[in-house]
């Protein structure tokens, strides 16, 4: 053991010795480890999404969500939940308590006013808007005084103002805003940006398009029992009835499902990226194969000089393994690039998250592969008889 | 030192056994310096391997320093080897991917030395045999006369009982062949170091102490040189 920094340097300048062969042998590695880098990252990061979501739309343990669909599929121009609903859920056995969810990412539908269009837009509570694509935005300061400017979308630039809106004014529901900037919103069409002080003191009549309630369940009853009762109450007596139905969608179920098919591509994958990773070991094995024939006359030279059997077994072993942990940690590499790319170009929900567990197992597979197919050609080199190669 | 009595070597080659030794018996005292003489196929590299504890197959004793190593295990006759003898072979055998640095450390490696005593104790040996700001270099941009001079380095380093030269200036011009000699011999006299030099030429073996001539397998005569 004392020598195995140098047996490392030697494998290092073996490997460098052969780069193009040993880059060849060591793509196998790096597909099959990016591929479940890649997968592993992405899957992560749906998870943490969707922890994110849960916790956000407070579907926790006691809550449950019933939301309103019109039948046409537009945003509700009425509230479906009044005050009166929710009188009648509260008193509901099993439910200890209903209300209104507001949700950031839905926008409260209005009608823009202007005189040269007008339209149903989708307004946005935002506390800043700080840097738009266009123009200076909104700021907290702007949101306390609320001040009454928006940003509108590229399409309403273009609609209304004929793409000069800056510094125009939006009428809406005959109230005018200073436009200060261009948004968009992939969520939303027609989204326009409102400072949340401004829309709650000129706004607050207005409903969200797609209203939910949120239901507090007693620790005794069932959830999803209760919850369904609600939902097929209001679709006899609610106000809603006749413009939508109302129903309880198990969110918490909904991302199960998800995580479940999302743990089965991870599978897939893996699977994909084994037989990879098997088909490399063999590469690696043929690979060191070969390198302990070409160095016979080496291994006779060490051996004649007092190298014993383990010490030559030992350096082709650290060379296999260590040609396989450099694919490994280029698989790596690769693999949370190719993640933080689909990152970039996909929605805000898929992301990338890079965890220790990703890294060890780059790091340990590829260790075991070298380990496991670097060894019968270790073997091979060490148990050669001196006599038959010292020629 | 060696004391060689009785050996006799077969090898198979399919089915027919071929008798390669037949009854060696040699002593080489501590300091000499001996040549061995022969043939090509007169058995000569089989000796030399059985020598320097490469070959185990033999029949027969091999004393050295009246101990049998017949018996031990592959580890000990590689610990052997390191400890008690220098090989030097005809065709150099350099690792032609390593430095001399690292090739004259071998047997250093296997000693279990550290890496800074190492490369000080190559330079000093490299000094000794005559090589200078080397060591960085790898060995195909040197000569085959420095070649053979850092194998000659790699023999000594790790200070052994004997050294083995099989056929050392075979591969050298005869200018070249001269130093390489006058360098066994300086070892061989200021160092006390007992040489074993197998070759086909009259005229080095006429520096060592004794010759001794091999034919067919057997010790054909002695030769004391005067």
């Amino acid at each position: 053991m004392k020598n195995i920094s140098n047996i490392l340097a030697v494998s290092f300048k073996s490997i460098l010795k052969n780069k193009r062969r040993n880059i060849f042998t060591m793509i196998g590695i790096i597909i099959g480890i990016a591929a479940v880098i890649t997968i592993m990252s992405l899957g992560n990061g749906f998870k943490k999404t969707a922890a994110d979501e849960f916790s956000d739309s407070g579907a926790g343990k006691n809550s449950a969500i019933i939301s309103f669909m019109t039948s046409s599929g537009e945003g509700a121009k009425e509230n479906p939940f009044t005050q009166q609903d929710i009188d009648m859920i509260k008193q509901k056995n099993g439910v200890s308590d209903a209300k209104i969810k507001e949700n950031d990412d839905t926008g409260y539908s209005a009608k823009m006013t202007n005189a040269q269009k007008k339209g149903d837009i989708s307004i946005l509570k935002k506390k800043t808007m700080e840097s738009p694509e266009k123009g200076n935005g909104f700021d907290a300061d702007d949101n306390e005084l609320r001040k009454k400017v928006v940003t509108v979308d590229d399409k309403i630039a273009k609609d209304v103002f004929n793409k000069d809106a800056i510094g125009k004014t939006l009428y809406i529901d005959g109230q005018g805003f200073k436009v200060v900037g261009i948004a968009n919103d992939a969520m939303n069409q027609n989204a326009v940006n409102m400072p949340s002080k401004t829309f709650e003191q000129y706004m607050s009549g207005l409903n969200q398009d797609y209203p939910s309630l949120q239901l507090t369940i007693a620790d005794d009853a069932d959830k999803k029992d209760v919850a369904n009762k609600v939902a097929d109450d209001l679709n006899k007596k609610g106000s809603g009835v006749g413009k939508g139905q109302y129903s309880y969608n198990d969110t918490e179920e909904m991302m199960k499902g998800i995580n479940k098919v999302f743990d089965g591509i991870t599978y897939f994958v893996a699977a994909v990226a084994g037989i990879s990773l098997f088909i490399a070991g063999i590469g690696v094995m043929n690979v060191m194969y070969i390198s302990v024939t070409e160095r016979t006359e080496e291994i006779a030279i060490r051996r004649a000089f007092g190298a014993k059997a383990r010490d030559i077994e030992l350096q082709f072993l650290i060379e296999s393994v260590v040609l396989c942990v450099i694919g490994g940690l280029i698989g790596l590499v690769l693999g949370i690039l190719i993640a933080a790319g689909v990152d970039a170009v996909t929605p805000d929900y898929i992301q990338s998250v890079v965890s220790l567990s990703s890294v060890l197992i780059a790091v340990g597979v590829s260790m075991l592969i070298g380990i496991v197919f670097g060894w019968i050609p270790a073997r091979a080199a060490a148990k050669k008889e001196l006599i038959d190669i010292i020629k | 030192m060696i004391e060689l009595v009785d050996i006799n070597r077969h090898f198979k080659n399919g089915d027919e056994t071929n008798h390669i030794l037949k009854d060696i018996n040699i002593n080489i005292k501590e300091g000499e310096f001996i040549a061995i003489m022969g043939p090509s196929g007169s058995g000569k590299s089989t000796l030399i391997n059985i020598l320097g504890f490469i070959d185990r197959g033999y029949e027969g004793d091999y004393l050295f320093n009246g101990d049998n190593y017949k018996k031990s295990s592959d580890n000990h006759l590689a610990e052997i080897r390191n400890k008690t003898v220098g090989f030097v072979f005809q065709n150099f055998k350099l690792i032609q991917n390593n430095t001399i640095l690292e090739n004259v450390s071998i047997p250093l490696v296997y000693a279990g030395m550290g890496s800074q005593a190492r490369k000080e104790r190559v330079t000093s040996t490299l000094h000794d045999v005559g090589l200078f700001d080397k060591e960085n270099l790898v060995p195909n941009k040197l000569s085959g006369g420095q070649q053979q001079r850092v194998a000659i380095a790699r023999a000594i380093i790790n200070q052994p009982k004997f050294i083995i030269a099989d056929e050392p200036t075979g591969a050298l011009d005869s200018k070249t062949s001269k130093d390489i000699m006058e360098l066994f011999l300086k070892l061989n006299k200021e160092h006390n170091t007992t040489m074993i030099l197998v070759t086909h030429d009259r005229k080095v073996a006429d520096k060592a102490d004794r010759i001794i001539h091999i034919l067919d397998g057997r010790v054909q005569r002695e030769e004391v040189v005067k």
